[in-house]
């Protein structure tokens, strides 16, 4: 009764015609990013394979809420949670539907954003076509739900950034800092994306402020940002009594590769090959001061994002860093000048970008045997390791009575495709096995002990595990660093 | 632009050939009137170009009829009814006496329309006798004084007894907290876990809510921002003089007789026909010091004294209904001593009562500081009231919840204000009070653009003396409109209840929860125990620790959102040491609390003038030529 009430009171001109016609949109969306998601995500991401882990340890009650939220990043888990209970199915798809039902609002919410701004429903519908389609965002669908919320991060910041210069009102503040927090929470791009932008803010910041308010008004954009992740160094510190725990998620911390010039000219060159309409902006809305400010805060933020990105390893290639100026260009092209040639500009440039991106993705494929033989060999480590987990996630579907420190490899649970049935340390046969240094399980899963790597808990427990098995165990499965030991004759009960 | 009529322009004449005026100020008092739509007589005391007594004296010359001062021969009160007072002030005629078997009828405005109203109030067997505006008021009010004094408190509470916070708790109110208290006593004893994580559930609810809903209020009342404040302005500039109507402005004011000159300056610089201003000064009797002093101003003619009888209580809403009694305006206003309103709210406001539905019965304005850079709690002060009127207020008319009324600056429709029975004198946030009842008799309560400036508390025990008045006020609101639960549900929607709820009752709780949460909080970090794991379980935890975190982090992000319309960035920084602010609101809601038991009706008074922006403001408003400008 309530949200009725606020709905109608909120109400703006959404007739019946036009609702309906954004519910089909938001449908044949939906239904085109679940096919994507279904043949193109065949192999799910890394961030995406963390985050279903963590969320089926989670909805198994194997990771307690603490543990959870806790975690960096922490927004796309506890709808992952919440649609696993109410669907019922495995972790990947319930992931996908997620994905796409986020990134599918995302496309209807471009329709109408582009009908009012001005466009005819036809123009608009071609236009989102030509975003939604984009080679580049089609491959983020199948990143998972965090890669959708930095989409719509991304979008909704770009069209702050426009909004707050040209108009510079309270919302524009409220909307331009809320999404510098949804990108800083939703994942490793999306917080390279917030860091790279902080010094192209001040372009956008209302021309009627001096500069000696600047600082001000940074602090307002910023707050949500960091009063958040002080709150998380909180929640860490109450949860987990570490109150920096959530880094250990952060593996791009660790990973720095500086580059040479080229390459970095390349990605440079790249990113204004997928959004050529910000350079466009440029010549278009010549004489509006605001329009081309923003545009060159956006692309500055894109291009540094994206350099930022790969250098960080927050991004795993090149077109997952670019995936987010996809919705900037969204948010460009409805800042177009009113003109007749407006749905010709708009459309020439987005295809543009479409190519350029399709141009990119075909590079990188090509480009990729070479990458990972010769150039990259953090990459191609990642890769092999990556692999190998979703192999032994695969080998242990279906088994049970299984010991393993979850916390410490949400991918493998991710490729298990479930948690059930596995001992973690929720449970009590887990921690009479490390208390009593006796495996009270039917297998064990340990991986081999590395130097470079925190050991997990089976590990630091039984470091012989891995090489010498234990007493009554045989060994049943043994490929990429991982080793499943079985019991030889089995218990009759499970814990 | 209206032509003089013929009486004001052979009155004229008969000034400037008496000497009483110049040929200029005839001139200017002449163009001001056409423009106007005045009459000369009352520009002419605007301007202050002529005393009251001696242009009815040499008025009465020129018609030839008798002039009588009502001050020593009072009328006879059995000619005067009560009911008949708002008459006898619109038009500024009274039967004043009995004379040789004819009633005798005394009048401030000589000339046809006078003549006609008599006679089609009193028949034609009557004579004319001339007095002076004042007389005929302050005869008014010592005839009706004590009886008015006495509908001024008793009114609302006799006629509308719901609606008054004379009854501070109902039966019903009181039954209902005893059996909570009862049924939580009992739960203590015999499920005291489930209790206490019963109770602490409800509070962290009503803690997400009001957070989510304050959110909600900012959204919605930025939005708003960017609509219609250039039209305003605008249509208020197309505005013809002749076209605006009689603007009742009450000023109660007590014991503060330094803020005077500031008050004055401000309402003369007011763009508004000042002929078309019914100013009242409103005193209290004893107030000697401040009667006083506003007779030493020596101030215009549209400037009145209203003394109203000493009784209890002795608050503002009191003087204000007593004032309201003898006001001619179609609109009237309250502004606060130290008040500056801008020059063209007045008109803004007849503007958007204009455009408005038929129902709106007031317009708020916004207030805001001038003092605001003077120190800490100065500005933190301007953030919590830019908050709160330029972002939360228009939530609220947008978002359809009544609308709490600040303490100035509310411009009613005088009609509706009379029919609702004005201000409850027992409320000591009777604006707020007025607000709430205004929507649930179906009247809107608008919100503009348009601002007054005031002087922030300087002093932090004089800020908690202020606040606790209006913790308490929001206490006795609470209280006043959750009588009738249903009543209110039915008259103001779900989403009027809530917001009501929350607003009104969250900014009251919230104050008095504070600090409990707070000393759980610090008591747990220091001490790292586990006692009180039992309390919080795993979703309650969380649910605690989403409030600690994100409902703190909104708070202060509001407040620094606060300025961003205006613009008054340097204040931003501040919002970060807002915790000892909201420790100070702890303080005042705890007083406040405290009071409404023990001394319900208790006028907390806070202190004007402390401010050194005042003193220079009273400075600059002495200026001969800030006077004659």
């Amino acid at each position: 009764m309530i949200a009725r009430s606020l709905a109608s009171t909120l109400s703006t001109s959404f007739t019946g015609a036009r609702l309906l016609r954004l519910i089909l949109v938001i449908f044949v969306a939906l239904a085109s990013y679940s096919l994507v998601g279904h043949f193109v995500g065949a192999g799910n991401s890394e961030s995406e394979s963390m985050l279903i882990g963590r969320a089926l340890l989670g909805a198994s009650g194997k990771m307690g809420v603490g543990e959870m939220i806790a975690a960096y990043p922490p927004l796309g888990i506890l709808p992952l949670i919440t649609l696993h209970d109410i669907l019922g199915l495995d972790g990947l798809t319930t992931s996908r539907i997620l994905s796409a039902v986020l990134v599918a609002s995302l496309a209807g919410a471009w329709f109408e954003s582009f009908v009012r701004g001005g466009y005819s429903a036809w123009s608009a519908l071609l236009l989102t076509l030509l975003l939604a389609f984009n080679p580049l965002f089609l491959q983020a669908v199948s990143e998972g739900p965090d890669s959708a919320l930095t989409l719509w991060g991304t979008w909704a910041f770009a069209i702050s950034i426009f909004s707050l210069r040209h108009r510079g009102s309270v919302n524009d503040v409220m909307l331009c800092s809320a999404t510098l927090a949804l990108l800083a929470f939703s994942g490793p791009i999306g917080a390279v994306f917030a860091v790279a932008s902080l010094p192209f803010l001040a372009m956008a910041i209302p021309g009627d402020i001096r500069p000696g308010n600047y600082a001000d008004v940074y602090l307002v954009l910023l707050f949500p940002v960091f009063f958040g992740f002080g709150g998380f160094i909180l929640v860490n510190w109450m949860m987990l009594h570490d109150p920096f725990a959530f880094l250990r998620n952060l593996e791009v911390a660790h990973v720095w590769d500086a580059g040479d010039w080229s390459t970095i000219a390349l990605e440079i060159v790249s990113t204004v090959a997928c959004v050529p309409i910000l350079l466009a902006l440029f010549i278009l809305a010549r004489g509006r001061r605001s329009i081309q400010a923003s545009a060159f805060a956006l692309l500055g933020t894109a291009m540094l994002a994206t350099v930022a990105a790969i250098r960080t390893g927050a991004a795993g290639s090149i077109t997952t860093a670019l995936a987010p100026v996809v919705p900037i260009a969204a948010a460009a092209a409805m800042r177009l000048p009113l003109h007749e040639a407006r749905v010709r500009h708009a459309a020439l440039l987005l295809a543009l970008g479409m190519a350029g991106s399709g141009s990119i993705m075909l590079a990188e494929s090509r480009a990729w045997p070479r990458q990972l033989h010769e150039s990259s060999p953090i990459d191609a480590d990642q890769i092999i390791a990556r692999a190998a987990e979703q192999e032994a996630g695969r080998f242990l579907a279906g088994r049970t009575g299984v010991l393993m420190d979850a916390e410490a490899h949400p991918r493998l649970i991710a490729a298990r495709g479930s948690a059930r049935g596995l001992v973690t340390d929720t449970d009590v046969a887990f921690t009479l096995s490390i208390l009593r240094r006796r495996i009270e399980t039917d297998a064990v899963v340990v991986q081999a002990p590395d130097p470079s790597r925190n050991a997990d808990l089976i590990t630091r427990t039984f470091p012989d595990l891995y090489s010498q098995g234990a007493p009554g165990f045989r060994l049943a499965y043994d490929r990429g660093g991982w080793r499943v030991w079985e019991r030889e004759r089995p218990r009759k009960a499970h814990p | 632009m209206t032509a003089l009529s013929p009486t004001d322009i052979w009155t004229g004449d008969y000034l400037v050939e008496s000497g009483l005026i110049s040929l200029s100020q005839l001139d200017e008092a002449s163009q001001l009137a056409e423009n106007w739509d005045a009459s000369l007589s009352d520009v002419l005391m605007a301007r202050n170009f002529v005393r009251p007594i001696q242009y009815y004296r040499a008025l009465a010359n020129r018609f030839g009829i008798n002039f009588v001062d009502l001050r020593s021969e009072p009328p006879d009160p059995e000619l005067l009814e009560s009911r008949e007072v708002e008459d006898y002030a619109r038009e500024l005629t009274l039967p004043w006496q009995r004379r040789n078997g004819k009633l005798v009828i005394a009048t401030a405005r000589p000339g046809p329309e006078a003549i006609l109203y008599a006679r089609g109030r009193w028949g034609r067997d009557i004579e004319l006798v001339l007095t002076a505006k004042f007389d005929i008021l302050w005869s008014l009010q010592q005839a009706f004084g004590d009886h008015h004094s006495n509908r001024a408190v008793h009114e609302l509470a006799e006629l509308d007894p719901e609606m008054s916070a004379r009854t501070v708790f109902t039966r019903q109110q009181i039954v209902a907290a005893w059996a909570m208290l009862t049924m939580f006593a009992i739960g203590l004893c015999f499920a005291p876990f489930a209790t206490l994580i019963a109770l602490n559930a409800v509070m962290s609810a009503f803690y997400l809510g009001n957070f989510i809903f304050k959110i909600l209020l900012v959204w919605c009342g930025a939005r708003r921002e960017h609509g219609s404040v250039k039209a305003l302005e605008a249509e208020a500039r197309l505005l013809r003089d002749e076209d605006l109507p009689v603007f009742t402005i009450l000023v109660p004011m007590f014991k503060e007789p330094e803020v005077l000159p500031i008050l004055a300056g401000a309402l003369r610089k007011l763009d508004y026909p000042q002929a078309k201003l019914d100013i009242k000064i409103v005193l209290e009797e004893g107030d000697e010091e401040t009667i006083g002093a506003a007779k030493a101003l020596g101030l215009e003619g549209i400037f009145e004294i209203v003394r109203v009888p000493a009784s209890q209580p002795q608050t503002k809403p009191k003087a204000c209904n007593y004032a309201l009694r003898y006001a001619r305006g179609e609109y009237l206003v309250i502004f606060d001593a130290e008040d500056k309103p801008e020059p063209d709210q007045l008109k803004k406001v007849v503007v958007a009562f204009r455009q408005s539905p038929e129902n709106t019965a007031c317009i708020q304005c916004r207030l805001n500081y001038y003092n605001a850079e003077e120190n800490w709690l100065t500005r933190m002060f301007t953030l919590d009231y830019s908050l709160w009127f330029d972002l939360m207020l228009p939530g609220l008319e947008r978002l359809k919840v009544p609308i709490p009324l600040g303490g100035t600056s509310n411009h009613f429709k005088t009609k509706v204000l009379r029919e609702l029975r004005a201000w409850d004198p027992f409320n000591v946030t009777e604006d707020a009070d007025l607000g709430i009842r205004m929507t649930q008799k179906g009247y809107r309560v608008g919100v503009i653009d348009a601002t007054t400036f005031e002087e922030a508390n300087v002093s932090q025990s004089n800020w908690i003396r202020q606040r606790s008045r209006w913790i308490k006020g929001y206490m006795q609101t609470f209280l006043v409109h959750t009588r009738r639960p249903l009543h209110l549900y039915r008259t103001i929607g779900p989403l009027g209840t809530l917001g009501f709820v929350f607003f009104i009752g969250g900014t009251m709780l919230s104050g008095l929860l504070n600090p409990i949460f707070w000393a759980i909080f610090a008591f747990w970090v220091v001490t790292q125990t586990s006692g009180f794991d039992s309390f919080f379980p795993p979703a309650l935890l969380y649910l605690n620790l989403f409030n600690l975190v994100l409902g703190n982090g909104l708070f202060i992000y509001m407040m620094m959102l606060a300025p961003f319309r205006r613009r008054w960035l340097r204040l931003i920084p501040y919002s970060l040491t807002v915790a000892w602010y909201w420790v100070l609101m702890s303080i005042a809601a705890w007083k406040g609390f405290w009071q409404l038991i023990t001394k319900p009706f208790y006028w907390e008074k806070t202190h004007h003038g402390l401010s050194k922006f005042t003193a220079s403001e009273v400075a600059k408003a002495l200026q001969p030529e800030e006077i004659a400008s």
